[in-house]
């Protein structure tokens, strides 16, 4: 069933995200994708934000608290119930027969920040322990950071342009500060970079629109049927290097179970294998 | 006449799918005798020797009408689990199917092309009760007797189903049967069972629910958001609401497959029809 609707979402009232099970904006700025997330927040809905930017591309998801389920091969290795992550938790794991094979259904939840914390927020752990991360970390990160800064505080009415100076000399500092706190090293944010994610802003092109949106989709899918590991929680797409890495941005004092960050004790397989895609 | 028994194997469809049946049986070991109906209802309602007949005065109608190019689905939903695992029974079964359609086939006259697609469904805890079997088989053995069978059959083979009785009752829609477990209901009908066959086999019976109930606010239709109403439509969501309020630009044409140039000055709104093919 197709409903539309051409009120403006954002003079509606919170009850009117009560329907929903998913809210999702697209190609929205940054204070309408917060206004969303909090309608969301409030009445406890899943909620994604994606915008496409020419060449690039994000998915930001905040689920709340996700339980789901994942079905793998019986390693020889127990899978103990506890924390896994600073975001996931292993709840139950059983073991059953499928077609003569043992299977392992395991029973994670995620915890989810929402985008106006996530925002602040530094890179995992893992990230900032290893310079050679760090160094592989796509500046898209930084320069999207940026715009939403720009968009917040210096020209909210007016888009970007890629041909002014001023405009360029304004969002290079706005980024370099935002690669100074994810402590990304200075060498990542190129000027060659910075300019081309200008000339990129707000275009629309199709084959980059056809991946982030079967991302989001996909997703959408899976957390209505609860199965599958969900983007956790800004999938950020780089059409140029062909690289669509997931960084998990939370903030460093809402760490579940009332543990501390955790540092040196992630599990190995989560540290040998960096949430990247390759396409 | 080609026949196929497909065990959740790949599936493409040469020939227009019309007609699906959907018969809850429970696979009895073929060394056995069939159960006594007086003694154990509830045991020979779900054997074989109930539900082959069965399924042979569903196909025999079709099978002699002039139109033959049919393809016949059956779709054998099955409360038992040996019958995924023992390739015995699944062959034994393959054979009684056969064997009885080709008899049927051969007084029929143009049925060399019909392909005849045999699948098995397994769904734990859906079991005929003897109240519904019985009535089931009262059904059929009054049809067979009737004159004007067939005529009167493929007359109602292309109606559409209209009745759709919720909660743990049978279901019938002329011949085809949909019987909801006793404890969970299954409320996606056979056409739905259908058309999202093969991502049903990837995500099972529950996902597929779950996203047919599932309410989805779409904000901003652009060329992303058109890849994700694309998308989520396609995977059968219940109810999609697209919100935006501005009005369709020229450049909108160049990334929004939903649109046309008489859409200009419109507000972004694709027509329903263009992809939805089932609400």
């Amino acid at each position: 069933m197709i409903h539309v609707e051409t009120r403006d979402i954002f003079s509606l009232p919170t009850s009117y995200f009560e329907g929903f099970d998913i809210i999702i904006g697209t190609d929205l700025p940054i204070q309408g994708l917060n206004t969303l997330n909090a309608h969301a927040r409030m009445r406890k809905k899943a909620f994604y934000a994606a915008a496409s930017h020419g060449m690039y591309g994000y998915v930001f998801a905040d689920l709340i608290e996700h339980t789901y389920v994942i079905t793998r091969a019986k390693s020889n290795v127990p899978t103990k119930p506890g924390p896994e992550t600073a975001t996931r938790t292993i709840l139950t794991s059983t073991t059953e027969k499928q077609n003569g094979k043992d299977v392992e259904l395991v029973q994670k939840r995620e915890s989810y920040q929402p985008l106006i914390l996530a925002n602040t927020s530094p890179l995992p752990q893992s990230y900032l322990d290893s310079t050679r991360r760090l160094r592989n970390v796509t500046p898209l990160l930084p320069c999207l950071r940026a715009l939403w800064e720009f968009e917040k505080t210096v020209v909210p009415l007016r888009n970007l342009s890629a041909t002014s100076s001023a405009d360029f000399a304004t969002f290079k500092s706005l980024a370099s500060q935002m690669g100074r706190e994810l402590q990304l090293p200075a060498s990542s944010l190129t000027d060659a970079f910075i300019s081309a994610f200008l000339t990129n802003l707000h275009a629309e092109l199709s084959p980059v629109c056809a991946f982030l949106g079967a991302q989001l989709a996909q997703d959408v899918i899976n957390v209505l049927g609860n199965r599958e590991q969900p983007i956790q929680n800004m999938l950020l797409f780089d059409a140029e290097e062909s690289l669509a890495p997931v960084y998990a941005l939370y903030p460093v004092y809402a760490v579940p179970d009332g543990g501390m960050r955790q540092t040196k004790a992630m599990s190995p397989t989560v540290l040998n294998s960096p949430p990247s895609l390759r396409i | 006449m080609v026949f196929e028994f497909v065990h959740l194997g790949p599936l493409e469809s040469r020939g227009t799918v019309s007609e699906l049946l959907l018969i809850p049986f429970q696979l009895s070991d073929p060394g056995s005798s069939t159960p006594n109906i007086s003694r154990d209802p509830d045991a020979y309602f779900s054997s074989s020797s109930f539900f082959l007949p069965f399924i042979f005065t569903f196909c025999l109608p079709i099978l002699k009408t002039e139109d033959s190019s049919r393809d016949i689905f059956l779709l054998l939903a099955t409360g038992n689990q040996s019958c995924q695992s023992s390739t015995t029974l699944r062959s034994d079964l393959a054979k009684a199917i056969y064997f009885q359609l080709s008899y049927l086939a051969a007084s029929a006259s143009k049925a060399e092309r019909t392909r005849v697609i045999v699948r098995l469904l397994s769904l734990p805890s859906l079991r005929f009760t003897a109240a519904e079997g019985r009535q089931v088989y009262n059904g059929c053995e009054r049809q067979r007797t009737s004159n004007s069978y067939i005529q009167h059959h493929h007359a109602k083979f292309r109606q559409p189903y209209k009745h759709t009785a919720r909660g743990n009752q049978c279901r019938y829609l002329n011949h085809i049967l949909i019987c909801p477990a006793s404890t969970s209901p299954l409320t996606l009908i056979s056409d739905e069972i259908a058309l999202y066959d093969r991502q049903i086999r990837l995500w099972g019976m529950k996902a597929q629910q779950k996203i047919r109930n599932a309410n989805v606010l779409l904000v901003t239709v652009k060329a992303l958001g058109n890849e994700i109403a694309k998308n989520l439509a396609l995977a059968g969501v219940g109810s999609l609401t697209l919100h935006d309020n501005a009005h369709v630009t020229d450049d909108d044409l160049c990334s929004q497959f939903f649109l046309q140039e008489s859409d200009i000055g419109r507000f972004v709104r694709p027509e329903p029809q263009t992809f939805i093919t089932m609400t």
